[in-house]
This record gives C-alpha cells, structure tokens and sequence, in this order.
C-alpha cells in the first residue's frame, strides 16, 4: 500500500501524439502529477487546439475515462517510460 | 426537370391514404344527435412514421382531451401503433375541425385517452418527428452509400423543404429535394430497360455523383411480420392485431445480387427470410422460376378472395420450398403487402423499390406468416 | 472461421457474426474482471422471432444486468435494471443499457432507458439530468444528431439511442493507429471492449481497468 502511494505521486511523462485530421502540437511531450485525473490531459488538449470535441485514446484499444488517475494509466499501458496518448480533431455522432 | 415528377405507381403510392373513422367518445356527446363520426384519410404524414400502418389493418383507440376531457376515438390501436405512437398528435389538427361543432372554444391541446404511460413517454412535438425522419434517411443513406454524408450536409432549406414536401404530400417537390441526396439504386439494370425516364434520371445522377460514395447494392427495407396461428382464406377473416409484441420487424438491407440475372421482390423476401425457402437441392433456383411462372393455373378456390393479388403465390411457393422441413412443413406467408398493394414476386425488386419506398427511402414489407399452434398432448 | 480483420483494408465496422463473438468474449471478459461493483452484461438472444432460426445472431444482444432491481417492463429478455445515478431528491431512477447489432451500420448500438421505481418511463428531460456533464453539453448542442428515441429493435418500445453515423470511423481511427507497431491484425475479441469505452463515457458507464489492459 506504502509503495503504492509514493508511486502515485510520482510525474508522468505524456507523449501526445496527433492522429487523422488533428494538428502536431509543438510540444508533443509533458509531464503531469501521476494523481491528477486523464481530464486534465484532455483539458490541456482542448485548449492547445480550440476544439472542444475530441477523440482521445489510448494503446489503439480504449478511450480512457476523464475520471481515471494518469499513474493509473501508465501503470497500465506506459510504454518506454511515457503515456502515449493519441489524439484527433473528428469526433462525429450522428 | 421535365421527368421528375414521379412515376405512375409513386404517385399512388404518395397520394394513397389510409382511411380513419373518427368518433367523439359517448361518454363526452353533448350534443342531440351526436357528432357523426369524422372519416380522415391519413397520407404520407403517418405513413411515414407508420409503416405499419400500411400493411396491416387498424383496429381501435382512444384519444382524448386531457383537460377538457374531450374524447375522441380514432379506429387504431394503442397496441399496435405503440413504438411509433408519438406520431400520432400530428394528426389533431386535421382531426379537430371535424368536431368544431361540439368543442367548446379554445380547446386547443388535445391528450390520448388511454394512453399508456407506463411504457411511452409523451411525444417531444413536430420536430421528433421531423427529426426521426431524417434519422431514418441518414440509415437508408448509409445502407445504399456507405455513409451518410450527403444527408448530413444537406442545407437547412433542403432540410426544411423536404420534410415540408412529405407532410404535405408533394412528390415533385419531394422528387426534386431528395435527387440532390443521390440515393439513386445502382445494380438494376432490369428495372432501367423495363422503365420510364424518372429511373433513367435516377440512374445518371448515380453516375455523376461525386461525393466519393460507393455504392454497395444495398437497398434498407425493414420487413414486418405478423404471426397468425389459424389459417384464413380471406383477409377479413385474418386475426385482428391486437398486440404489437406480435409483430415484429427486420431491419435487414437486401442486396442486389443478379449478375445478368433479373432480382425479383421473391429473391429479395427469400434473403429476408431464408426459413421459408429452405432450399433442399442446387436446383432450387428453376423450381422457384417455374412456379413463379405458373401462377395462373393456381387453383383459384383454395385462395379464394382476392384473384388480383399474388397472395396464392407466395403461400404455394414457400410450401413448395419448405416442405422438407419437419418444423416449417406448415408455415406459410399468407399475405405480402407493400402501401397496401399486394405485389406480384415476380416483379424486379429495384422497379419496387423505386416505386413503393417511403419517403425515407425505405421499403416496408409487411407479411402475414401462419405457425400452427405446437400440439399439447 | 475468421477472427480477425486486416487492419489497413478494415472500414471500422462488423459483420453480425463477428458481433456475436465480440460480444461473447466481452460478457465472458466483463464477468471474469468485474468486482462485483458493476452489474453485468449478459448474452441474449431474441426470443421474439420463432420462425428464424438461421439469423439469431442478428437478433442477438448484449445487456446490462443489475442485481439491485427486477425487471420493471414485463419482458421475457431476462434483463434487469441497474442503478446508474439517484436524482430527483428520494426517487431513485433505473436504467437498462443493451448493445444491439445493427445491420444497416454494421455496428453495436447503444440502446438504454431509464425509469423510475414504480416503472414510469422517464422523458429525455429527465434523462438528460443524469447524464454526464460533456454529454448534457453536447445533447443541448445538437440535440437531434446525438441521443433521440428510437424504437428497440427487439422490444418494439422506444428507447434512447446514441446515433452510429459516425461509430465505424471512430472505430477505424481508434484501432488502426499504430497498426505498424504490432500485429497488423485487429481481433474482434477486443472491438467490444474499446466501443464501450467510447459509448460509455457518454452514459457515464465505467470499464473495469483489466479488461482494457488487453
């Protein structure tokens, strides 16, 4: 448990990685408190792009939740020491 | 556009209606005698959001006024129109006037008496329904297209025009408005030769549209069907429909498939419905031609009634083709309607789809299927 | 039998039996992470039509199964609600979610309602309060092109549905980036998995962390 919240106050690494239609930020990589929530990834992203739709994904398998921890997230699918999140403008519903 | 104003069968189709007897309850006469009962003819309005409607017969409601406690009866069922009751209220301000007389002024909000509030919620008002029309036009877009982008991009005004041209009943304008969709049918050749300019017009603007789109040679068609257990030789002997939950419906598309080979109504209700042409042997194929042919020499008493209609046709043909079948040896379609219109099978499918659609681009295909009551022993 | 797609040829969509194993190994995937907080999802097929027999993986659906409350509609599916959210002061509102193939998009849809404890069907005013605050937005925006009523398929009632318009190109984005980092094969095993994670932020359902850990 001790381990555990030492690991989650630990910074990650985000590499946010531009798919489809969606622009290159000109600073791809960041770091982020591993207990603050992926909705603030996704903030940050909204802001950088003036959008307030978009797809966020993670791994090519799943979107995660805006509520989940980032430590969390990387604990899970970091890869090489970083989050790799990707990202794009399109987000059609019906 | 000289040729776009709709072939024969569409303006039938459009300008047919579904008659409706109208009673004021009798429990709110006021009046000595009593108001006769209003008869309205329900077009394209309902028709669209009622497919059902259509094909099957109606059989009986209450609509009231809530407030004023107004009651008015219209002969259709709660049960049957259930999914798509929310359609109905458009229908009062065309029933109202009937009763002018024997209103007192400024009713003006018109409730359902009986309605089932335990399963529906109230109707959101003219634009769901505008908007569960072209919701259904995008699907049918994305089933001939592949996806639905000349409905998403359509313009406001197109939009407006559109569904103004459905609610009131004008096939030219509706013709003109939705040619801009490009939502013609590729693969049906057989239909092109055999018809008029409107299918030729149809045909070209496949060819020029540029949007990318690939056609698939799927056409939207959902099919209705309605379980009898007893078997009827007239229609009017058929088992009222007094339950929705006993119809049920596919929302499958068909695809045209008929390399040289002309796909008729009868091989798009096989894909449909593979249970009933159980196909026992590779020459399955020649069987069903040769029957279709032989329709005539049907012998006319066993079906009875309606000689216009290919109703014989289709029982004997599943008959025929199921009779392999331990389980279905006695199942039978007994009826095929499409507006109404009891089709021959041998028609070339594309010819019905392009006359008998609905203005969201759907075929609605209702049968009348016969499984006999499992024996208790 | 196939069970995979080439990812560069794929358009993001699903035959109907491919939805019949993604959504087996989803249910069976679900129950086996799933810590007994969230209800679970359930297989069913359509009891509705007698007569197909060869199509019932068409007719097919995944729902959502809570323990908390017994069915209030009086189907025969064996679905049961699940408390999603309480509002409305003391009144406890149920939802029912189903995934439901269709065969026009040839991709999962959402269907779900929501109902209060006596069994009243809640209007999509109502509904839209429970909803998370990004969907609520987005429902106000548009409001026709995202969340309307729309017949169940199988239950012949109208029920709320997400529109699927645009689900086979977020689909097609989401699992084909990075198709040259591993195996070029996507598995329908797992198409299931990332929809809901998509769908379920909108409804506010959560995944349980291991079964997107694939």
């Amino acid at each position: 448990m001790a381990s555990e919240s030492s690991n989650s106050a630990r910074k990650v690494v985000v590499h946010l990685r531009a798919t489809g239609d969606a622009p290159i930020l000109k600073q791809a990589k960041f770091k982020i408190g591993g207990t603050d929530k992926f909705a603030k990834v996704i903030d940050f992203l909204r802001r950088q792009l003036h959008r307030e739709t978009l797809f966020v994904y993670v791994n090519s398998a799943f979107s995660p939740n805006p509520d989940e921890l980032v430590i969390d997230l990387y604990n899970n699918f970091g890869f090489d020491g970083k989050l790799v999140v990707n990202y794009a403008c399109s987000m059609a519903w019906g | 556009m000289d040729n776009n104003k709709g072939t024969e069968a569409q303006k039938y189709v459009w300008e047919g209606a579904i008659p409706l007897q109208i009673h004021l309850h009798e429990s709110e006469v006021t009046t000595l005698p009593p108001p006769p009962p209003a008869l309205h003819l329900v077009t394209s309005t309902c028709k669209i959001s009622n497919g059902i409607m259509v094909g099957f017969y109606v059989a009986h409601c209450d609509v009231s006024d809530a407030d004023k406690r107004l009651p008015i009866v219209i002969l259709a069922s709660w049960c049957v129109l259930a999914p798509r009751i929310g359609y109905l209220p458009l229908l009062v301000p065309q029933i109202k006037p009937f009763f002018n007389s024997a209103l007192p002024p400024g009713v003006d909000t018109v409730h359902f008496r009986g309605y089932p509030a335990n399963i529906l919620t109230p109707c959101e008002g003219e634009d769901s329904v505008k908007w569960s029309f072209i919701n259904s036009l995008k699907e049918a877009a994305y089933v001939i297209n592949g996806n639905c982008k000349n409905v998403m991009n359509m313009s406001q005004s197109d939009q407006v025009e559109l569904w103004h041209s459905v609610l009131n009943v004008n096939l030219e304008t509706y013709l003109w408005v939705s040619s801009k969709l490009k939502l013609g049918i590729a693969g049906d050749e057989f239909s092109v030769k055999l018809n008029s300019s409107v299918l030729k017009s149809q045909q070209s603007a496949v060819e020029t549209d540029n949007t990318g789109s690939v056609k698939t040679g799927r056409i939207p068609v959902r099919l209705y069907v309605y379980n009898v257990n007893e078997d009827f030789d007239d229609l009017e002997d058929a088992p009222q429909i007094d339950s929705w939950d006993k119809i049920s419906y596919i929302n499958r598309p068909v695809e045209i498939h008929g390399e040289g080979k002309c796909f008729t109504l009868l091989d798009a209700v096989k894909s449909l419905l593979p249970e009933f042409f159980a196909e026992p042997s590779s020459t399955n194929e020649e069987i069903s031609e040769v029957e279709v042919g032989d329709e005539q020499r049907l012998p006319s008493e066993e079906y009875g009634s309606s000689p216009r209609t290919t109703t014989a046709d289709v029982g004997e043909t599943s008959c025929e083709h199921v009779w392999s079948s331990d389980v279905l040896d006695t199942t039978e379609i007994k009826l095929l309607r499409i507006q109404g219109i009891e089709p021959k099978l041998e028609i070339p499918f594309g010819w019905v789809v392009n006359n008998l659609m609905n203005p969201e681009r759907f075929l609605h295909v209702c049968v009348y299927v016969r499984i006999p009551e499992p024996i208790t022993i | 039998m196939e069970e995979g797609f080439d990812i560069l040829n794929w358009d993001g969509t699903l035959s109907s039996s491919a939805f019949r194993i993604a959504a087996l190994a989803f249910a069976e995937k679900w129950n086996r992470f799933n810590s007994t907080s969230l209800p679970q999802w359930s297989w069913s097929l359509c009891p509705k039509h007698p007569w197909t027999a060869a199509h019932e993986e068409d007719d097919a659906e995944v729902s959502d199964v809570g323990k908390e409350q017994p069915s209030c509609s009086g189907q025969d599916d064996a679905i049961d609600g699940a408390i999603l959210v309480q509002s409305c002061g003391d009144e406890i509102h149920c939802y029912d979610f189903h995934i439901v193939y269709s065969s026009s998009y040839r991709v999962p849809v959402l269907y779900f309602r929501g109902y209060c404890s006596d069994g009243q069907p809640l209007a999509l005013d109502y509904i839209e309060k429970d909803l998370p605050g990004n969907s609520a937005k987005l429902l106000m925006e548009s409001k026709w092109t995202f969340i309307t009523q729309e017949e169940h398929p199988f239950l012949n009632r109208p029920w709320c549905t997400l529109h699927p318009c645009g689900t086979s190109e977020w689909m097609k984005l989401l699992l084909s980036t990075d198709a040259s980092r591993a195996q070029r094969r996507v598995e329908f095993e797992n198409y299931l998995v990332s929809w809901l994670s998509v769908i379920g932020q909108v409804v506010g359902l959560r995944i349980p962390f291991e079964m997107l850990n694939t």
